[in-house]
């Protein structure tokens, strides 16, 4: 089996910039006046990186309701796309836009995971704390005896009055506030809202 | 106004408190932005790395980005101006009216000379408001101190993003003349195109997993999870766009999909469906294991000197361990279409060290730029378009414009680059 066997179908074939949605919140502004679409079959394409030999994805799996509060599950999947069995080891932080932890770090131990194999774990948001936009961090770390890579994945959340939406990468970077400068040497000042 | 004053006031052609003239404030703001280091592809070697591992998760300045002033009440831009190298800025400002101005700061993640932007997925602008309103000094200086973006453990991956990019123009691209002269700063052909090289992030709608570029766009998308990745995701595209400008005419007719570049038939089974997509350590068409050791060849330089001890190369949001100066005593066939064996050929004609005999060039990244702007117009060998037919309808030779035709063409120009190539596993079957 080649390396390639083993990694996702179609990767390449990219398509449809420019048809995602404007942003208008804080730290983005409206689309710049539209453009055409770009399609998979446009000349001059280029296909882009090449492709991570360790697969680290965290997919939200389950809301669970307690007492009016709510938890994401996150499965962490980590796939070999290798051709040789790797060691595999991550660990697993959820912390505020602040950088504040909001749960111990997870270390798993290092473990072998075959080549072709797919691992998957859950990993859990705290179900208490306080309101906020938060980052679930996982920091993974392969080697195969010959190359290595390391690998941070992350998936945001809000929490406000118990119930949790998560969000996407550019929503946490538009809502969370960590678009806006903090000068240390005074209380963190908010400009959220109107800012152009 | 007495007599005297009005009578020096008209030698002069000055009008003396004329209740026609509007009055006018002006000053200066200067401070510091930073924000957290959080890029993976440092190394820890102390010598010849231009990213050096110390740097990783502390604050660096916000490099050559451009910032406004506005005005807090209404949003009027009162002035513009951008970052040094440091992070360090002073703009001036200027705005109707008397007494002091209400105002406040904001910078975006694009270069100051336009070179490049970052942008949301649709286009449009990103921003980072700097600290809130305050007042500006009519005729002085505030001195705003340091503005922190991210932190050790929650860095703000859009500047970790904006670095890379700037890192890349900085340490590698602006050393061509080729790219001072074409890189950011001509509209390609494609319709919606920019004169600027315009990055999209995070493009997370499953069209761009691994990041992409478009040369007759002027266009990158990076995903999210190209973040903190620079050497194989930001820079890397940036290099495919750097590769595409330095062309004959800043052009070239890229393949379609339905070529199937990325497929390579690795086992000979005839199913390409399961080679899809490239590594390092996959067998490609030529042409593919050109265009991309190019690409990153490109990078390569931006994280490293010539003298470097330890470059390194990898997908990855930490250290790299995949060596550039390994150099195989033998060669597979699968070895010779890698993209790595192509990329180590490209890293030893610009070192300076001397790992074996014929490793006896060192060459500034604008040599990568002006040879591949030595490959001619048109279809034939060795020519810019040799993948296509000669009436530009069909794909026709998959291993065309490879890194022999690279060599060959350099040789023709002068520098003979052959030896440095054999001992990088010869890509057999690509002239």
């Amino acid at each position: 089996m080649t390396l390639k066997q083993l990694l996702p179908i179609g990767l390449c074939a990219v398509g449809g910039i420019g048809l995602g949605s404007a942003l208008a919140q804080p730290g983005s502004t409206a689309a710049a006046p539209p453009v055409a679409a770009v399609h998979a079959h446009d000349d001059g394409q280029l296909c882009g990186g090449s492709h991570p030999a360790l697969q680290v994805e965290l997919v939200p799996t389950l809301h669970m309701d307690t007492d009016g509060r709510e938890q994401v599950e996150f499965s962490l999947e980590l796939g070999n796309n290798d051709d040789r069995a790797a060691s595999v080891g991550y660990a697993v932080d959820v912390v505020d836009a602040d950088g504040r932890a909001q749960a111990p770090r997870k270390v798993a131990p290092i473990s072998r995971v075959a080549s072709g194999d797919l691992r998957a774990e859950a990993v859990r948001t705290p179900l208490a704390g306080p309101d906020g936009y938060f980052v679930a961090r996982v920091v993974a770390a392969s080697s195969d005896g010959i190359t290595a890579d390391a690998q941070t994945v992350e998936q945001y959340y809000r929490r406000h009055n118990g119930k949790i939406e998560l969000l996407s990468a550019n929503e946490w970077m538009a809502q969370s506030g960590i678009m806006e400068g903090r000068s240390l040497r005074a209380p963190v000042m908010k400009s959220k809202g109107g800012l152009r | 106004m007495s007599r005297f004053s009005i009578a020096i006031a008209a030698a002069l052609g000055v009008a003396l408190a004329a209740p026609s003239i509007a009055s006018a404030k002006s000053g200066t703001i200067k401070g510091r932005f930073v924000f957290n280091q959080h890029n993976g592809n440092y190394d820890s070697s102390t010598v010849g790395a231009k990213y050096p591992k110390s740097q990783y998760k502390t604050y660096r300045g916000v490099r050559y980005a451009r910032l406004s002033v506005k005005r807090a009440s209404d949003h009027k831009v009162l002035g513009n101006g951008s970052t040094d190298a440091n992070g360090n800025f002073t703009v001036a400002w200027a705005d109707s009216g008397s007494g002091n101005a209400t105002v406040y700061l904001q910078w975006y993640p694009e270069h100051k000379d336009g070179r490049f932007e970052i942008r949301t997925t649709s286009g449009g602008r990103w921003f980072f408001p700097a600290g809130g309103s305050f007042t500006a000094t009519n005729g002085g200086t505030v001195d705003r101190g340091t503005l922190y973006w991210g932190n050790s453990t929650t860095p703000n991956t859009l500047t970790n993003l904006y670095d890379a990019a700037s890192k890349m123009w900085s340490f590698s691209l602006s050393q061509s003349n080729r790219m001072k002269s074409y890189f950011g700063s001509k509209k390609p052909s494609g319709s919606g195109a920019t004169t600027y090289v315009q990055i999209r992030a995070w493009l997370d709608d499953g069209s761009c997993p691994t990041g992409a570029a478009w040369g007759h766009l002027n266009r990158i998308c990076i995903p999210s999870s190209g973040a903190l990745m620079p050497q194989a995701r930001m820079m890397h595209e940036m290099g495919h766009i750097a590769s595409y400008v330095s062309n004959r005419d800043q052009e070239r007719k890229g393949a379609p999909a339905s070529a199937k570049m990325y497929e390579f038939d690795a086992d000979g089974d005839g199913n390409t469906t399961e080679d899809q997509g490239w590594s390092a350590f996959s067998a490609e068409w030529h042409h593919v294991q050109f265009e991309e050791a190019v690409a990153t060849a490109f990078a390569n330089v931006a994280l490293y000197y010539p003298h470097a001890a330890d470059p390194d190369t990898c997908l990855s949001a930490g250290e790299c361990t995949t060596n550039l100066e390994t150099h195989p005593s033998s060669c597979s066939s699968s070895r010779r279409r890698w993209e790595i064996s192509a990329e180590r050929y490209f890293w030893d004609v610009y070192d300076s060290n001397s790992d074996y005999t014929e490793d006896d060039l060192s060459q500034g990244v604008w040599h990568l730029a002006d040879t591949i702007h030595a490959f001619d117009n048109g279809t034939g060998n060795r020519d810019k378009d040799e993948i296509w037919n000669s009436s530009y309808t069909s794909v026709v030779d998959k291993n065309g414009r490879s890194t022999e035709d690279f060599a060959r063409n350099w040789k023709t120009w002068g520098t003979d680059s052959l030896d440095i190539l054999t001992e990088n596993c010869w890509p057999t079957a690509a002239d």
